[in-house]
């Protein structure tokens, strides 16, 4: 029971890897449709408290998410390393402020996990599943419940 | 069905022919004259095209329905039927019922239509021919079309040849490169389509195989066989003449032959001769219509017209887009040269160039979604006329301006709101014929829909001649609703009460009505108006009417807007929401702002205005720039009003600091402040500072700020950047700002002063030092300058010799305690004319002379020569007693006046408690008894229960009742029509004055001129004793 969120164990998965705080954390490369630099990012007061501001990406103003605020670890600082993960959501692209991009590799759906109910401080609520690699632990997480609006 | 853009082409189409039947319907309806030919034919056309194509795309309902109406309307156009209430009621109803078929084409085979079928047969007069039916057989004798004999008959009319055409949509059309629609129009150019059909099975498959699809049209045309054959490159053996089955003396035939010329071609109207037995079998009208009305709610579609997801546009304009197209390549071509050349003076040439076909390119692209307004308007004859008929009101809907273009999303999104209007209009607005009647007004009411440009804006009105908002009954129902306090609305003027119609929950139909429908109040509309950035503005007279003004931008998509920043944050704010910009520098902002309770307020011009910092809206930290540094620092001032020292004097620290670092008194903390509008709402916007004005592109913010009600949208700016369009109605709801909340937090005085008040000319001077003073420039007859050396000492009084006289020359220090009068070469002498004689005040230096509202503190600086006190450009500025000085150093000047004169009783009416006691104060020292209102209500309630007033003395500028009313219903009672009014003002000019002489008043004076104000008042009363 433990890959049923994923695939079935022989599938081939594709994740981006990225770090928000020190954490490992993994979405599936589907669902991204572009990394991008950081540019600046306009406040927007009285939105939710995880919703870092906009950008203008091509024209369209873009909703930046900040996934350190949104998993609970803290805001993540618009430094050099800093990118943003470009997900669709309905019919808007929303970004998802990360510290840093890690890799893009394939696994397989077997050496997922379900997720606890906590790693390393990070809810468990946002998380899909868990990739148990070697020494590495990375954590999936759920883009539905990311993108929700409360 | 076909789901291709043939089908689409078609529904647009029908859509087209559809928008207009309606008032085309209405303009034919008539009880007795012959009907417009012209407009009967163009529905009849479009009606037909609809059936011709519905057969084709086996769309059978909507074929069947347009059939009968077609029927109808082809007898209408042979003067065979009149067109009246009945007949156009049935002819509506199915168009209704037509549209939404069209509108929902998938559905379309599952309405019924049977109710329309009847009640379009019934309207008619059975000819006996009308249900024949003619079975058209192909050359195999298979049945083709079922089609009426009398449709025949009319095809053959002109010496028609009917023809069957078989086509093959594989074969002779789709081959060709052709689509059936453009076959069909090529038909109409030379005939009447009198059916087409697509051949199918039961399971509503096209009958034959994919090599071939069987489509017919019987076609009517003064062509011959093989000209048909030849024009549409059919095989001649494919189109065989329709061979009719011989006329019956039929009714119709019978009259046919009584008129001939009835069917061969439209007469003149006059000519016409109505069959004689119809008018009889045309069923009551009334009762028909109303029953009808009655089944509307269960008619499918009708509530929400569809938004059409495509635009028909003119290929000029298409051609135009094109071109620019291909000059900006050019352009960009050229500017990817000059760029690799460096060559920087090149490059400004090119970007400039590209610039300007940039400019060209988003107006043409902006003119492709400009949308004319009669589409909105189109649709309100009917409205009107429906609701009319319910209510049993007389109304006739005049509409101007339709040709007024609004961009697309505007279009779509008035529609709503301005058919409330409308219908409130009808419902609420006007009154029953025998009302109207009873109040001398013609028992049709007219309600008015007018649009036109104005300041690059296209305003909307909606007016009626009905009864005008009942302001007594809007104060009665907010009372009863408790939406403002008991003790705001007894002195709300007429204007602010009709602006509580727009308070969430506020209906003044006594019944809500089926119409006006319910839960939907004038709030909603003027929401909705809003958020389109549109303002709305009411002007209603009881007994004479309503209008309501919509001003609306003319596009959504691109609009001038301000920039201005709180820190680093830059916002846009729509230049349709911006009323003006005030800067308030340093030194005035103690004066200038205010916190009363919890809100902070700004004097503008007489008036409050209530504040709300951005920097607060947005919920940011505290903070300022230091004005030496440019750092960022928190804020340790809590409320911007503060400011240090006392009012009026400054200690020598306190001038130190103003001079040195202390950032209060810096130029740079002058605080920038963008008053806007949020409907009829205004408020001030603190903003650290203002930028330049620019066109935006508005575009939208994503979901995640849905609940956000501050902004409108985002725009980028021209360095890439975000920034928010700040939505001004939203931030009012965020901040729970509104007027009538701000006003109940306001203590009296300051609610005095916000309140309607005239101004006056002050002239403010100093006698000694900084001190100021001032005095009405009413007051004043002349500015002299005098040598020092010119002034006279006779009998310890000064004097000057002056126009072959001696002016007296007062010092206000001599009476008042203030500084004495230095020494000076010179002087400047303020001349008063007071008992026929001139006097002079001798001050130091003349400061400005300024237009204020102020009212004045009585209290504080009282004294002997000092009226009062008041701020005046920053500064606390004491008013001079002219009188008084007179008095206490030219005591023989006023005995002089101050005759003995019998008592009188006079009302004072004044809505400043300073003017009020002024006047009445010297009244009473004259001997007189004095009654005081504060406003026209308050004076007309005294009259009514106080015995003997004899004269009235009025202010103009009041709120709830102002002084020219007062006069106009004083003038218009029984009881005091004989009162001398006189208006007591501060506002001067011919202009006002005829004003006053046009409500009736019998004089006009200026305050505080005690001498004329008192000789007035003697010679009125003495005029009234004679007269007696």
């Amino acid at each position: 029971m433990s890959t049923a969120s994923i695939g079935n164990d022989s599938a081939q998965i594709e994740l981006t890897v990225f770090t928000v705080g020190d954490i490992l954390c993994a979405v599936e490369n589907d669902r991204v449709r572009e990394i991008s630099g950081l540019r600046a990012i306009t406040p927007v007061h009285h939105a939710p408290e995880h919703v870092r501001g906009v950008v203008n990406l091509r024209g369209q103003i873009m909703t930046i998410i900040d996934l350190g605020v949104r998993l609970g670890i803290g805001a993540v600082p618009e430094d050099r390393n800093a990118r943003i993960l470009v997900v669709r959501s309905g019919e808007e692209d929303i970004g998802l402020l990360v510290d840093g991009i890690e890799d893009v590799k394939t696994v397989s759906a077997s050496d997922m996990e379900t997720p606890p109910s906590n790693v390393q401080g990070l809810s468990g609520a946002f998380l899909k599943a868990i990739l148990k690699e070697q020494d590495d632990l990375a954590c999936i997480v759920d883009m539905e419940k990311i993108l929700h609006i409360d | 069905m076909e789901n291709d853009e043939t089908l689409q082409l078609f529904l647009e189409e029908a859509r087209d022919h559809l928008r207009d039947i309606e008032n085309d319907l209405l303009s034919i309806e008539t009880e007795t004259g012959p009907s417009d030919v012209d407009l009967v034919n163009k529905v009849f056309r479009g009606i037909h095209s609809i059936k011709g194509a519905a057969g084709f795309f086996g769309l059978n309902r909507i074929k069947e329905i347009s059939h009968a109406m077609e029927n109808l309307l082809n007898r209408i156009r042979n003067f065979e039927v009149i067109p009246r209430r009945a007949v156009v009621e049935a002819l509506l109803r199915s168009a209704d019922t037509l549209s939404a078929m069209v509108e929902d084409p998938a559905r379309s085979e599952s309405v019924e239509i049977s109710r329309h079928l009847d009640a379009l047969t019934a309207v008619q007069t059975p000819t006996g021919r009308a249900h024949e039916k003619v079975a058209v057989v192909d050359s195999r004798g298979i049945a083709l079309f079922e089609v009426g004999a009398d449709e025949l008959d009319v095809a053959r009319k002109g010496g028609k040849n009917v023809f069957l055409m078989e086509f093959d949509l594989v074969v002779d059309i789709d081959r060709h490169g052709k689509t059936p629609l453009e076959v069909l129009k090529e038909l109409e150019k030379t005939g009447l389509i009198v059916e087409a059909q697509l051949h199918r099975d039961q399971e509503g498959f096209p009958v034959g195989s994919v090599e071939s699809l069987p489509f017919s049209v019987l076609y009517a045309t003064v062509l011959d066989r093989e000209m048909v054959a030849l024009l549409t490159g059919l095989d001649p053996a494919r189109v065989s003449v329709v061979d009719l089955p011989p006329r019956r003396a039929s009714l119709k035939a019978l009259q046919q032959k009584a008129h001939p010329e009835a069917t061969e071609k439209p007469a003149p109207p006059e000519a016409k001769p109505m069959p004689p037995a119809q008018p009889a079998r045309i069923p009551e009208p009334l009762e028909s219509a109303s029953e009808i009305v009655k089944d509307a709610p269960s008619e499918p579609a009708r509530g929400a017209p569809q938004a059409s997801s495509t635009l028909r546009v003119q290929v000029k304009s298409l051609d135009r887009l094109m071109t620019l197209a291909g000059e900006l390549v050019l352009a960009r071509n050229q500017l990817i040269q000059k760029v690799s050349k460096r060559d920087i003076t090149e490059i400004q040439a090119s970007s400039q160039g590209l610039s300007m076909i940039i400019s060209e390119l988003q107006e043409a692209v902006m003119a492709t979604r400009m949308q004319p307004i009669s589409i909105v308007f189109g649709k309100f004859q009917r409205v009107v006329r429906d609701m009319s008929s319910v209510l049993a009101k007389e109304i006739r809907l005049e509409v101007e301006g339709e040709e007024v273009e609004l961009d697309k999303a505007v279009i779509e999104a008035i529609g709503d709101p301005l058919t409330h209007l409308v219908r409130n209009a009808v419902d609420h607005g006007v009154e029953m014929p025998e009302v109207r009647e009873r109040s001398g007004k013609p028992r049709q009411a007219v309600v008015r829909l007018h649009a036109y440009h104005e300041a690059g804006k296209v305003v909307i009105s909606v007016s009626d001649n009905g009864r005008g908002i009942d302001t007594e009954a809007v104060r009665e129902k907010a009372g009863v609703l408790n939406l403002v306090p008991a003790q705001d609305l007894s002195r709300m003027s007429d204007k602010e009460l009709i602006e509580l119609i727009f308070l969430p929950g506020f209906s003044t139909a006594k019944a809500i009505t089926e119409i006006s429908g319910r839960g939907v109040g004038m709030d909603v509309v003027k929401t909705n108006f809003t958020k389109l950035g549109g303002i709305i503005d009411v002007e209603s007279k009881k007994g004479s009417g309503t209008t309501i003004r919509v001003k609306l931008p003319l596009t959504l998509a691109i609009i001038p807007s301000l920039l201005v920043s709180v820190r680093d944050e830059t916002y846009a704010i729509p230049q349709v929401n911006l009323v003006e910009l005030v800067r308030i520098s340093a030194s005035e902002v103690r004066n200038r702002i205010e916190r009363i309770g919890d809100a902070l307020v700004m004097r503008l011009r007489g008036r409050l205005l209530p504040l709300a910092e951005l920097a607060e809206v947005m919920g940011m930290e505290r903070a300022y720039k230091d004005p030496l540094t440019g750092e960022l620092r928190d804020e340790r001032r809590s409320r911007l009003e503060d400011r240090r020292g006392p009012r009026g004097k400054e200690t020598p620290e306190e001038k130190e600091r103003r001079r040195g670092k202390d950032r209060r008194f810096h130029s740079a903390s002058a605080v920038n402040i963008a008053v806007v509008s949020a409907g009829s709402f205004q408020y001030g916007l603190i903003v650290d500072r203002l930028h330049e004005s620019e066109e935006i592109v508005v575009k939208p913010l994503g979901t995640h700020f849905r609940s956000c009600q501050c902004y409108a949208g985002a725009t980028i700016l021209g360095d890439g950047r975000v920034a928010p369009i700040l939505d001004v109605v939203g931030i009012t709801k965020q901040r729970k700002l509104s007027d009538v909340g701000s006003a109940r937090d306001l203590d009296e005085e300051s609610k005095a002063r916000m309140r309607a008040r005239d101004s006056q000319s002050m002239l403010l001077f100093h006698v000694a030092g900084e001190e100021q003073f001032s005095i009405p420039l009413a007051l004043v007859s002349r500015l002299e300058v005098i040598e020092r050396s010119a002034i006279e000492n006779l009998g310890g009084r000064r004097s000057v010799q002056y126009r072959g006289g001696s002016l007296p020359l007062l010092d206000l220090a001599e009476v008042a305690k203030i500084g004495a009068l230095p020494d000076l070469d010179s002087y400047f002498v303020v001349v008063h004319a007071i008992g026929g004689k001139e006097v002079g005040l001798l001050v130091s230096q003349i400061v400005d002379i300024v237009e204020s509202s102020e009212d004045f503190d009585e209290s504080t600086f009282r004294q002997a020569g000092i009226l009062g006190s008041a701020i005046f450009s920053g500064k606390t500025t004491l008013l001079v007693d002219v009188y008084e000085i007179v008095r206490s150093q030219l005591p023989s000047w006023i005995k002089a006046t101050d005759k003995d004169v019998p008592s009188r009783r006079i009302l004072v009416v004044d809505d400043s408690p300073f003017y009020r006691r002024q006047i009445s104060g010297f009244l009473r020292e004259s001997g007189h008894v004095v009654e005081e209102a504060c406003d026209g209500r308050e004076a007309l309630e005294i009259l009514g229960t106080s015995r003997g007033i004899e004269m009235v003395l009025t202010d103009i500028e009041m709120p709830v009742m102002d002084g020219l009313e007062l006069t106009r219903q004083i003038r218009a009672s029984k009881t005091f029509s004989h009162l001398a009014v006189v208006a007591v003002t501060s506002l001067s000019g011919e202009e006002s004055a005829k004003r006053g002489k046009d409500a009736g008043v019998d004089g006009y004076l200026v305050k505080l001129d005690r001498e004329k104000i008192l000789g007035t008042v003697e010679s009125f009363l003495q005029q009234r004793k004679s007269s007696k």
